[in-house]
């Protein structure tokens, strides 16, 4: 797999994913440790819109692997929609965190995907993401 | 990200609350988000909700669930520096309440979520 500066465009120090395990055409793993100096870090623990960043990056990663595998480089990337977000667990510094992205829908610049966040094979987080990809 | 933001002015009633508050383009949040372009992340200007939520709970919050967030303009430092944030808590059950918070300026309306908090111990 491509190194992940390659297939998103945020940049320290707000890199909320760090590995994309696997990725096909409808669906990508990726993973996140979470460090001690995380910007979304409070008290040991990954707060809420860490949690959700680390989703939208990994929409990124996924997004990204397809722009890498053509040669171009990672399009910038909004959030526009959440729904049906469940955010059932704040992971600690350490922990790793594990994330299945779906691919449920894409029209023009637009991405709808599905996510699930896991750590340890208990899901912390999960929700649909609508994400806007800069022209 | 202590320097996110800073709070202008805040009038609090009861459950709701509005905050004005001002973006700082000097955040180090920028640097990342993204090189050469700044533009205010999603999930800090989710944050700002709910710290000023908080402030008006009087407590520390834990969002247990987004039912829904829309982001409808594209936020920065530069094009927005100046931002209204209008906040309303309902108690749905003891101990857990609805938020429902908006982000605009005058009759702007840029992000509007729907959540569901309880106090974080």
């Amino acid at each position: 797999m491509p190194d992940i500066y390659q297939l998103i465009p945020q940049r320290p120090p707000i890199v909320m994913v760090d590995v994309l395990w696997s990725a096909n055409e409808a669906v990508a793993e990726t993973g996140l440790t979470v460090l001690e100096d995380n910007i979304f870090v409070r008290n040991g623990h990954l707060r809420e819109p860490g949690l959700i960043e680390h989703i939208a990056q990994s929409a990124a990663a996924f997004a990204g692997y397809g722009t890498f595998a053509r040669g171009e480089e990672p399009r910038l990337g909004y959030i526009g929609e959440i729904k049906d977000c469940q955010l059932l667990a704040l992971p600690a510094v350490g922990d790793a965190l594990r994330t299945t992205i779906r691919l449920v829908a894409e029209a023009g610049g637009i991405r709808l995907i599905s996510a699930e966040t896991k750590v340890k094979n208990e899901i912390v987080a999960n929700c649909l993401m609508k994400i806007f990809l800069k022209e | 990200m202590r320097d996110y933001y800073s709070i202008v002015s805040k009038t609090i009633d009861g459950l709701s609350g509005v905050f004005v508050v001002r973006l700082n383009p000097e955040c180090k949040v920028y640097k990342g988000h993204f090189p050469g372009e700044p533009v205010s992340p999603g999930v800090c200007n989710m944050e700002m909700l709910f710290e000023c939520a908080a402030q008006v709970l009087g407590h520390p919050l834990r969002v247990r669930k987004i039912s829904r967030c829309r982001l409808t303009t594209l936020i920065t430092p530069l094009t927005h520096p100046e931002l209204e944030l209008r906040i309303g808590l309902t108690e749905k059950e003891p101990g857990l309440w609805v938020l429902n918070a908006e982000i605009g300026k005058g009759t702007d309306n840029y992000m509007t979520l729907k959540a569901e908090v309880t106090k974080d111990e």
